[in-house]
């Protein structure tokens, strides 16, 4: 397919909203500095401008005013992002946004990550998860706006990458501005130096052309001057049919580091002055039951290992200090605890369950706290020709990123006071820094976070139980540890995705239409509307949920409640169809409810690619799923082979309606991610109870999906011109397992109402 | 308003939760084997240094 299905309407569409962009009044000050030209954005009274000069500018040459954007004196466009950068590619994409606004040659545009600053919060990301209808507000009130979610923003120390945010937040809001009011000082310094209109000044690859006059000077010429020039808080933004960089296939900045083994991720910290050999390493141990206590510890055989160095009994937890992490891990293995009793009744996986379904029980047909009502859903029920009664169910999962959790920490006395450095991989790290100095009673500008690559996070590096662990051994021992957790521990005793139950009741008339939508479940955590089925035009619906005790703690988890409910929800329609004897594609298109285009759009399309209605082999069926979620609409169909008996994926297509993608390669990169997340989750994810504690432990028996279990996936890109942009990190999980389970059911008759899959099958 | 009510408290509960509390704790029991750069095996001597005082578990 062509690199974007960029039609005329969708074009018309985005340029109608760029005027919304471009009023937003956040840009401050541009000011000159040792030969570099700094342009600030989200710029507003108070902010610490001498602080952020030595933490982003401290370079030769460099000096820093306020910025998210800085042009050296050797013509380097630099981009300073204040979003982490997982392996998602968000940091070369906002680099992308700036520069093409700025028209940067992106052969000599370099990206710095921020440094944990309250200057650098993303209150657009925080505002559009508080209060997404205010992203486009009217002019009189956008200011109000804005300084409100700036404030909301710094109190919630909001420097967060997470929720698909990135680029349709920073990106849209933020970059985008700042690249625009940067090439405008410079068009016009270079309009007083040549005495000629700025209207008649161009910008190509960072240069600066006047072609009457034969003048053209790199940007770094002018960096001086532009700095003199007012700033433009509203500048004119491009329109589609202007992208030089936008909306295209820009290869990704992180990738040669990460590929010649240079980039540095959090466990690769090494402290200035102390030499590698010399760092002492920190294996813990949690009690295996969550919420409770080390109560005693024998650590005799440990003090005889080699290379400890201290052991440490922190209550919570218990550490051993080392020359090394082996000889760290190794000694508290052979530590042995008792452990203070737990207060949950939960003991096992079929308790957790029971006390879902206990909680389903108790609220009856009208118990429980509604979550979306329309309608009579129980009269229809009665009244239906046709009634099916299903219950699903999603176990509790572990996040698992490929990089160990881990921390390196350094607490001492200076002559200034007390100071604390923290190197750790962390999607919050002003929230990092906060656990941190919460958990040594310091100040938050006494403690200093460097973060730099993760090596994956899907949600668990939004939490910061290790920084708090880790800053309180270094705190005990009195010079840096780097804590790391093994797989176990990580596994066994961190946050998890909730498990649940979810019951429906559905009611068909004669015709087969779905007029009556009961359902119930247990676990609402985010985003609120996860769990209504808000694209569908069902006359008579009730969503309720009735609380239950989780054993385990919550964290989000890619795509948070997406991930279960899309499950559950694409699974009902998905029988409600069969019980109608529909089409399940042709049946979710008849029941789309109103401005349900791009669900539309997302649905034929994938029905296009995967030829849907082609008679398909003996054995062979395709399931079908739609879920939006995170501004992005995304159909999925999966193809599956059920002749051995297993589940054989053969093909998976993807239709993603993201309303304007700003690197296609990238955007497929991450829905062909989430989807194989998915299908992991569907196929193997589970973590189980035993005796309170976590039965899984390593990937051994918590699988990922093979290679050879992964077919070929097909990502269409349907560029609608919806504004603001959908995400791209999580919309193609919640898809994935009802797509597959839906194609099991059409090629077996046999339907999976509870994940995961592969161990219901011989 | 509901909703915008039920996003602030989830920003927040994000925000405290990511923090993980607030609570200064000092180790209940610290066994100093020996001191990095030294060489540390069983033969090193061991200091007991009991947490004073001792704080409540977290």
């Amino acid at each position: 397919m062509s690199e974007q299905d960029t039609g005329t309407q969708a074009a018309k569409k985005e340029r109608s909203k760029v005027a919304k962009w471009s009023r937003r009044g956040f840009i401050g000050a541009g000011v000159l500095a040792g030969g570099a030209l700094l342009i600030g954005v989200g710029v507003r009274p108070g902010n610490p401008v001498g602080k952020l000069k030595a933490k982003v500018a401290g370079g030769a040459g460099e000096e820093l005013v306020n910025s998210w954007v800085k042009i050296g004196a050797d013509n380097i466009v630099t981009a300073i992002i204040p979003h982490c950068e997982m392996g998602q590619g968000a940091h070369s994409v906002l680099a992308q946004m700036l520069a093409d606004e700025l028209d940067a040659d992106w052969s000599k545009v370099e990206v710095m990550q921020a440094p944990a600053d309250g200057s650098y919060i993303v209150s657009d990301t925080a505002r559009m998860f508080v209060a997404p209808f205010t992203m486009n507000a009217a002019d009189w009130i956008e200011p109000t706006w804005d300084g409100l979610f700036t404030q909301i923003g710094r109190l919630a120390d909001a420097m967060i990458t997470g929720g698909s945010s990135s680029i349709r937040t920073t990106g849209q809001y933020q970059m985008r501005i700042a690249g625009a009011a940067a090439r405008k000082m410079l068009i016009g310094a270079a309009a007083d130096e040549w005495g000629v209109p700025a209207s008649e000044i161009t910008t190509r690859d960072s240069t600066l052309i006047h072609s009457g006059s034969g003048n053209s000077a790199p940007y770094s010429d002018f960096a001086a001057a532009a700095a003199e020039q007012p700033m433009d808080s509203s500048p004119a933004l491009k329109e589609p049919k202007d992208y030089r960089l936008m909306g295209k296939s820009k290869r990704r900045t992180d990738i040669p580091a990460k590929v010649m083994g240079k980039a540095d991720f959090g466990i690769d910290a090494n402290i200035p002055g102390v030499e590698l050999a010399d760092l002492s390493y920190a294996a813990v141990r949690r009690p295996p039951v969550p919420g409770t206590e080390v109560t005693s510890m024998d650590a005799e055989a440990a003090k005889a290992m080699p290379g400890v160095q201290q052991i440490l009994n922190m209550g919570s937890f218990i550490a051993v200090v080392a020359d090394g992490y082996w000889n760290a891990q190794q000694a508290l293995n052979t530590i042995t605890a008792e452990y203070s009793a737990s207060e949950s009744p939960i003991k096992t996986t079929a308790d957790q369950f029971a006390a879902f379904r206990d909680a389903i029980d108790a609220a009856g047909d009208d118990g429980g706290e509604q979550a979306a009502s329309r309608g009579d859903a129980a009269s229809a029920f009665a009244d239906a020709a046709t009634k099916l009664e299903t219950e699903y169910s999603a176990p509790y999962l572990a996040h698992a990123p490929m990089e160990p959790v881990n921390c390196t920490a350094w607490v001492r006395d200076t002559d200034d006071g007390a100071k604390c450095d923290i190197w750790t991989s962390t999607q919050v790290p002003l929230m990092a820094r906060s656990a941190a100095a919460g958990a040594l009673g310091m100040d938050d500008e006494d403690i200093t976070v460097h973060h730099p690559f993760l090596g994956g996070a899907f949600g668990r590096r939004l939490e910061n139980d290790y920084v708090t662990m880790a800053v309180r051994v270094a705190k005990a021992t009195g010079y840096p540890i780097k804590m790391i957790w093994s797989r176990e521990e990580d596994t066994q005793k961190a946050l998890y995705r909730p498990a649940d139950v979810s019951r429906f009741k559905g009611g068909l008339d004669a015709g087969g239409k779905l007029v009556s939508y009961n359902n119930i479940f247990t676990q609402r955590h985010d985003p609120a509307e996860a769990s209504v089925p808000g694209i569908y035009d069902i006359a008579n619906t009730s969503v309720r949920v009735a609380e239950a005790p989780l054993h385990l703690p919550f964290s989000a988890w890619r795509s948070v409640d997406h991930s279960q409910q899309g499950f559950f929800i694409e699974s009902f329609i998905d029988e409600a169809a069969i019980a109608a004897g529909a089409d399940p594609l042709e049946y979710r298109l008849n029941m789309l409810g109103a401005n349900t285009a791009r669900h539309k759009g997302v649905l034929e399309k994938v029905a296009e690619m995967s030829n849907w209605s082609a008679q398909r082999g003996e054995g062979i069926g395709l399931g079908v799923a739609i879920v939006e979620s995170f501004g992005t609409v995304g159909a999925e169909v999966i193809e599956v082979d059920m002749n051995s008996g297993r589940p054989k994926m053969l093909n998976i297509w993807a239709a993603m309606d993201a309303g304007y993608v700003m690197n296609p390669d990238g955007f497929r990169n991450q829905i062909e991610g989430g989807i194989v997340f998915g299908l992991t989750a569907a196929m193997y994810g589970e973590i189980e109870l035993e005796d309170g504690a976590v039965k899984q432990s390593n990937f051994h028996d918590y699988q990922m999906l093979r290679m050879d279990e992964t077919p070929a996936i097909e990502v269409a890109i349907i560029n609608s011109g919806t504004v603001p942009v959908g995400g791209a990190g999580e919309p193609g999980t919640p898809p994935a397992a009802p797509a597959l389970a839906n194609a099991i059911f059409a090629a077996s008759g046999k339907r999976l109402r509870d994940m995961p899959f592969a161990k219901q099958f011989a | 308003m509901r909703k915008f009510t039920a996003s602030m408290a989830a920003l927040g509960t994000l925000s405290l939760a990511a923090c993980g509390g607030s609570e200064v704790q000092e180790p209940v029991e610290q066994i100093v084997v020996a001191k990095p750069g030294e060489a540390a095996s069983a033969a090193a001597p061991e200091q007991a240094v009991p947490a004073e005082p001792e704080q409540p578990a977290e």
